[in-house]
């Protein structure tokens, strides 16, 4: 399948959003879900290595994570997410669970929650602004006080819990996620000023 | 429903990293159709997307990709 042309507009051609990809994903079509492989791949392959480093186990978690796309929507499970972040969570959480049991520590506990397939929430739009600021919200990020980036990328790309995390840097649990805490209110504010908000309240 | 209690847990309870007890109680409560867990939880899977995103994608792999396509045939 190749890029498509605007109904009407044949002189006109553009990218598939990712909506019609996975609409087409949906309907059996294996080529929208090249296209997305093509689209999300190379930002996924360097997030898994981040977490992995093995190139190895980091293409088996990529390989498992499209196939399971390829299974939700085209048995009409939908996504409970944007394909972007729902592709980058079960990355992330693939690669943890290869880690953890790299490490021999236990499972972490079920992370998902029953909620429908839903179109409704504000994932494209806030990604659209998120992606056009890209360079921004970088700049802004990096602004984390130090000790808890550590902490924070302890839980985000090492996959420790804050029990463990606390146990690795010999520090009461307490404080611990105190600075968790802390370190996620400073990115969501951090998004929402970035953005603007759309709910109230943080 | 009051959960503003729960509002600094959402991005941990998604990677995995809260305490049992902790989870649980994110999840029963949002599993109740609470409205604003829902809406927080979009904004922590938001949150994580941001951080999880490498400075620098790696390039792509036409070979993987032949090799995922084979294997969806079917499924």
């Amino acid at each position: 399948m190749g890029l498509s042309s605007r109904r009407g507009s044949p002189f006109v051609t553009s990218e598939p959003t990712n909506e019609r990809l996975m609409a087409q994903v949906a309907a059996r079509d294996e080529g929208a879900l090249g296209l997305l492989y093509d689209r999300f791949a190379p930002g996924l392959r360097a997030m898994i290595l981040r977490i992995l480093i093995s190139p190895g186990e980091s293409e088996a978690v990529l390989e498992s994570v499209f196939t399971a796309l390829w299974k939700s929507l085209s048995h009409r499970r939908g996504l409970s997410a944007s394909p972007e972040i729902w592709l980058t969570l079960t990355a992330r959480h693939d690669a943890v669970r290869r880690l953890r049991r790299r490490r021999k520590l236990p499972v972490l506990h079920e992370q998902r929650v029953s909620r429908p397939a839903d179109s409704r929430h504000p994932g494209a739009r806030q990604l659209a602004l998120l992606s056009a600021r890209q360079g921004l919200v970088r700049k802004s990020l990096a602004q984390l006080p130090a000790p808890q980036r550590k902490i924070l990328n302890l839980a985000v790309f090492e996959g420790y819990t804050e029990e463990e995390i606390a146990q690795q840097l010999d520090q009461p649990l307490g404080r611990v996620r105190d600075e968790l805490r802390a370190a996620f209110s400073f990115v969501r504010q951090r998004l929402h000023t970035l953005m603007g908000t759309w709910t109230a309240g943080i | 429903m009051d959960c503003r209690h729960l509002e600094p847990l959402y991005e941990l309870f998604l990677l995995g990293a809260l305490s049992a007890g902790d989870a649980r109680q994110v999840r029963s409560h949002v599993e109740q159709g609470c409205p604003n867990c829902r809406e927080r939880l979009y904004e922590a899977e938001l949150a994580l997307y941001v951080l999880l995103q490498p400075p620098h994608p790696v390039g792509s792999s036409p070979k993987q990709k032949a090799h995922i396509l084979e294997q969806i045939k079917g499924k």
